[in-house]
């Protein structure tokens, strides 16, 4: 029995081998993973999974803490394998066509949690879900690539112009309105989830609110849910790769207190942390720490319509006159790098797909250039007709530490510029909603990558762009971009990136400080453990304990 | 042993010196202040509580550092180094002068709601008490009212409403705090308004002020310092409190409270930066709860011995 | 007695209606949005949202629905929990705030009331200046830094106790001290100074003189006069159980309506803060309610004449 269980998997693994080297848009994926024989000890993990979320509809997800759980129980046609790649997921192959617009994507056998196949209508019913145009979401936009799709969901088209088509039980076709490289990475994402039509109106309005409404096909279910408190999740034995996971049970507590989560991993009551500040780092007992990048840009974000801070020396000048890396070594004290560029240094790759984008210009201006920053104030001033700076509000999130930060900042600022700063503290949702109605002065804005493509952080400043915050509006960049999108070749797709960001720093309506990594702490006997910083964030699938003492 | 008649003499009735007033004619307030003196455990907390106000005030002016000024070589300190008594912040600021500016902010903080108390609750009580009847009856209805409310819950909204801030705070905080007060104030006139010396002064011809100014007031005061004096650490919990939640002093405002929050963070590692203003918050609060509990015993004149 | 019971529902019904106005009217009052998360909104969207939960109509009709929802017990949708309701937020957070509360009232009443007889009858021995101490650290030190101090030295570096969540009996031991700790330092000076009082008075004397045990005296006499005013009492300290549970459920991590309270306020959670809000202070008027029946019912005077304070 157990020489053939062995056979088996070695078959399985062979195929996956070559199964990864076949599709033509499949990158490289991790090895592999090694399944002998199941390990002895008890295969339970206990995570910290911060707190409750808003909603687990997979089409109604937007936050990563949603998103994360998506990729512990659900599998949609592709799956992340990590550093914003994908490997495949329910569909074990796919092509396109010569343009790049039409993908076609074959399914292989995989079942839902209750046994029932997992079918190419499935994807379509999920699509059309989150189109549906009586129930408006978050990243419905995630499908606009797709023909008729934001004309049926903004109510002017009909769901059968929406270019999703069902080839038959496991084929599936989605023809796009333009050539999207990293379409196979879309289609990883919790919008794009296939959804059972039989069982979502059988639940109805219920459908993912309590465990017993779920009904998934990842490689965890979903066993309990205790709202506010807890979520276990249990190995699903109906999933096609069930061989390679090997953990039992996974725990996910909602712990929001940092220094509560701290104590519960050194008391051993979980097994890892979300985050490591400088202070619990040196405190340590237990475990190791690890570092990884979340992939986040931080900056000041200028709105560009105020009087004084329409003019482009006056916001270099504040960008200049910071010193990034005192900051980071003695207040923040976190292993951020200093950024002198916005788009972010590992994580987006160049035309090639190997070498970073940030390697060919690391940085535009030089970091705590406080001479440069005084000689471009004493410009903008002339500029705008001015002799003094009025004070300046600047908004940040409420909690400690971002306002321990602007306070940093507001010293530097007098320090080096004698200009003064009044800080609004408000809660992040606040702050974001003020960003959109452009109702700040300069506020401390973060953004992170959807896709591993500088397009992500890029095409943010078009005008009119819905998360064009500055109001920041240059016809020579919405050129730029509008040409990139479009354009088939490669290098010259990225060539045209290039000048855009040189334009977006030149003209720096938001300008960078940091880039953002982390440090977290995981126990020692937890092997495989890995964080992202491309959603999904915590990544436990193919995790599994080793050497945990009783 | 028996006792005879003649080893007795006949002194005599002297009506001068039967009505002599043996002891000392003392006021109220010089009789209350000489009953707390012999109180040790109030003399010690009126001595901590000059001290704390006297550093609020001046060490400020006098310190090498001010409160906001960051040394971002020097951040998070520990106590004695390069001079800060207490150690330095996240940001380098010292300590030892924010502890101190926030003692300014936190008795403020105290004393202004303790005013506000003070004013709606007397106001409001003495209204009620002395007017009596209906309107008693109404005012009291209303305050029966508000009483059950939850204080905490109405605080939170009210600074969700008017924006974070020093004044918002300290309205929020003696929004429901004032009908203790209330209550104590008419309770105390009703009681004192029926008395004979009242019936007395007002068949003298006295005219309402007068009875407000010389007789009420004077016999209503005792218990309203006293209440004052335990409104006032209230006042500085409830604003550690709401520093906990997020709903304190804005920055760069330093309160105990928010001072604490910051340090309850930090315990791992730098546990001074919680020590320090806890402590500052215990030794106030319980100051004024030792002076209060003296002062209780002194200006109630039964108690005079 | 009657008409004192139905004075007080009467009021009690009264403050109900104005908590809950006055609370909806605060919320409408306060500046900013809800509907935000991590990631954007499209403008349109949103319109459609707000749609969505009513908030287009005019004020007064959205006053008047929602008075009509909380009559009948419905306390509305959260807005950031998109699924769920207030009501079942809620309800999932109650058994762990009230078991919680009931720990700590009771623990915190018992060993008060224990503290201050002790102490009374040991006066200014041993007991006594212990009881001092208590009454210093319950009454001085914010519950924030009690129950961070005990959570890091007991759980972490003694690890003698679970650091968080509520699970068995001895995660429910480091919450429930901190939270009563203030009430136990309050009731035992107050139970103290009554007893101090009471074993003046000469009815004291008279019984010892006739020869009563010291045993039947302390409990016959003394305890049973001393108690009834610190019952009065116990209202207030329900209430600052109340607010002692958002800060002890935040940083040990028990999902109850307190910690829930907290990250509504957060999030902005409108919706929640409101139900919340309503929902505790009707809850506390129902107390208070209970308190003064059970008062009327034990003070003779009330009993006999019906009157009230």
């Amino acid at each position: 029995m157990k020489k053939s269980l062995i056979l088996v998997l070695a078959m399985l693994m062979i195929l996956s081998v070559a199964l990864s080297a076949c599709g033509p848009k499949a990158p490289a994926t991790p090895a592999p993973t090694t399944a002998t024989e199941q390990p002895k000890e008890p295969q339970e993990l206990t995570i910290d999974i911060f707190q409750e979320n808003s909603t687990l509809d997979w089409q109604g997800m937007s936050s990563t803490g949603e998103i994360q759980i998506y990729n512990w129980v659900m599998e949609g046609l592709t799956r992340s394998a990590g550093q914003g790649k994908v490997k495949p997921g329910i569909a074990e192959k796919f092509e396109q066509n010569a343009d790049g617009t039409v993908w076609t994507f074959h399914l292989r056998d995989a079942k839902w949690s209750d046994g029932t196949p997992v079918v190419a209508a499935d994807f379509k019913y999920g699509a059309m879900r989150a189109l549906d145009p009586k129930t408006p979401r978050d990243y419905t936009y995630f499908l606009y690539d797709i023909v008729g799709a934001e004309e049926y969901s903004s109510g002017k088209g009909t769901a059968d112009q929406v270019g999703i088509k069902v080839i038959d039980e496991k084929t599936i076709e989605y023809t796009l309105k333009q050539p999207v490289t990293y379409f196979d990475y879309l289609v990883s994402f919790p919008t794009y989830a296939p959804v059972q039509q039989a069982f979502a109106e059988k639940v109805g309005a219920k459908f993912n609110t309590e465990a017993e409404f779920f009904l998934t096909n990842g490689p965890f279910k979903i066993e309990s849910w205790q709202h506010e408190a807890e979520m276990v999740y249990v190995k699903n034995p109906e999933y096609w790769d069930v061989a390679a996971i090997k953990l039992d049970k996974v725990t996910g507590l909602m712990i929001t207190e940092d220094s509560t989560m701290f104590n519960m991993y050194e008391s051993g009551e979980l097994d890892h942390t979300i985050s490591l500040d400088a202070d619990q780092k040196a405190a340590l007992t237990k475990g190791e720490v690890k570092k990884y990048a979340d992939g986040s840009v931080w900056f000041f974000d200028f709105n560009t319509t105020h009087p004084v801070l329409k003019n482009k020396n006056i916001r270099k000048a504040l960008t200049f006159a910071i010193d990034r890396q005192s900051f980071i070594d003695n207040v923040a004290r976190q292993p951020w790098v200093p950024a002198t560029a916005y788009v972010q240094p590992d994580l987006i790759p160049d035309a090639d797909g190997k070498t970073p984008w940030r390697a060919a210009k690391p940085g535009y201006f030089k970091d705590n250039d406080v001479d440069g920053a005084k000689v471009l104030l004493a410009q903008g001033m002339k500029e705008l007709g001015i002799t003094a700076i009025p004070k300046l509000k600047f908004m940040c999130n409420d909690q400690a530490t971002a306002q321990t930060y602007a306070q940093a900042f507001q010293e530097m600022w007098k320090k080096n510029l004698g200009v003064e700063i009044v800080i609004e503290a408000v809660p992040s949702a606040v702050r974001i909603d003020r960003q959109q109605k452009h109702d700040y002065e300069i506020s401390l804005a973060g953004w992170g990558p959807d896709y591993p493509d500088p397009m992500t952080d890029l095409d943010l400043y078009v005008t009119g762009g819905g998360n064009n915050d500055p109001a920041y509006s240059n016809p020579v960049y919405d050129k730029l971009i509008k040409d990139a999108k479009a354009e088939p070749d490669k290098a010259k797709k990225f060539a045209l990136m290039r000048q855009a960001e040189d334009i977006l720093m030149e003209d720096m309506p938001v300008g960078p400080i940091y880039w953002r990594y982390r440090n977290y702490a995981v126990r020692e006997y937890v092997k495989g453990f890995e964080r992202d910083g491309f959603s999904p964030d915590i990544q436990f699938i193919y995790a599994w304990i080793e050497g945990k003492a009783k | 042993m028996e006792l005879q008649r003649e080893q007795f003499t006949v002194v005599g009735k002297d009506l001068s010196t039967a009505q002599a007033i043996v002891r000392p004619s003392l006021t109220y307030f010089q009789d209350a202040w000489r009953r707390l003196k012999k109180n040790p455990s109030a003399i010690a907390a009126i001595i901590i509580l000059t001290l704390i106000i006297l550093m609020a005030i001046f060490q400020p002016m006098v310190s090498a550092y001010s409160f906001s000024e960051q040394n971002l070589m020097l951040t998070n300190g520990k106590p004695g180094v390069q001079g800060h008594l207490f150690g330095t912040d996240e940001l380098g600021r010292d300590l030892f002068v924010r502890v101190w500016i926030g003692a300014r902010i936190s008795l403020l903080i105290g004393l202004v709601g303790a005013l506000i108390e003070l004013v709606l609750g007397t106001i409001y009580g003495g209204i009620s008490g002395f007017k009596g009847g209906q309107v008693d009856n109404m005012m009291m209805r209303i305050v029966d009212i508000l009483w059950s409310i939850p204080e905490v819950v109405i605080m939170i909204l009210l600074i969700m409403v008017m924006g974070p801030g020093l004044l918002t705070v300290i309205l929020a905080i003696s929004a429901l705090h004032w009908l203790p007060m209330a209550r104590i104030v008419r309770g105390q006139i009703l009681q004192i308004k029926e008395q004979e010396f009242v019936l007395a002064a007002k068949t003298l011809g006295a005219s309402p002020s007068r009875l407000i100014g010389k007789h009420l007031i004077p016999n209503v005061i005792g218990p309203i310092i006293v209440r004052l004096t335990f409104a006032i650490p209230g006042c500085i919990f409830f604003e550690a409190f709401l520093s906990f939640i997020g709903m304190g002093v804005p920055q760069p405002l330093a309160s105990w409270g928010t001072l604490a929050a910051t340090g309850q963070r930090a315990i791992i590692a730098q546990p001074h930066m919680l020590l320090f203003p806890s402590a500052a918050i215990s030794l106030a609060i319980l100051s004024f709860n030792m002076l209060g509990d003296g002062l209780r015993d002194a200006l109630d004149p039964r108690l005079r011995k | 007695m009657f008409k004192y019971i139905l004075k007080r529902i009467a009021a009690a019904l009264v403050t109900i209606w104005v908590v809950v106005s006055l609370t909806w009217f605060m919320m409408q009052a306060i500046p900013g949005d809800p509907f935000m998360n991590e990631k954007r909104v499209i403008p349109e969207l949103k319109e459609q949202l707000r749609a969505r939960y009513g908030l287009d109509k005019p004020l007064v009709i959205q006053y008047g629905i929602y008075m009509k929802n909380f009559v009948q017990g419905d306390l509305g949708t959260s807005f950031q929990r998109k699924d769920r309701t207030v009501n079942t937020i809620i309800k999932e957070g109650l058994p762990y705030t009230a078991d919680l509360g009931a720990r700590a009232i009771i623990f915190g009443f018992t060993v008060g009331i224990l503290l201050g007889i002790v102490a009374a009858l040991n006066h200014n021995k041993g007991w006594d200046r212990f009881s001092i101490l208590v009454a210093v650290v319950g009454v001085s030190i914010p519950a924030f830094v009690v129950a961070a101090v005990l959570q890091y030295y007991l759980g972490v570096k003694l690890k003698i106790l679970p650091v968080a969540q509520y699970k068995s009996f001895a995660h429910t031991l480091m919450p429930t001290f901190a939270l009563s700790l203030g009430m136990i330092a309050q009731i035992a000076r107050f139970m103290r100074s009554q007893m101090l009082d009471v074993i003046g008075q000469d009815y004291i004397k008279t019984a010892k003189a006739k020869g009563l045990s010291q045993l039947k005296i302390i409990w016959s006499h003394e305890i049973r006069n001393a108690i009834l005013p610190v019952i009065t009492v116990l209202g207030p300290f329900v209430a600052a159980i109340l607010a002692g549970s958002f800060v002890v459920e935040t940083i040990f991590a028990i999902p109850g309506i307190g910690k829930f309270y907290v990250q509504s306020i957060n999030t902005q959670d409108y919706s929640l803060i409101t139900g919340i809000t309503a929902f505790v202070g009707t809850l506390m008027v129902f107390i208070n309610l209970l308190i003064d029946i059970l008062y009327g019912l034990i003070d003779p005077r009330i009993r006999l004449d019906g009157s009230s304070k």
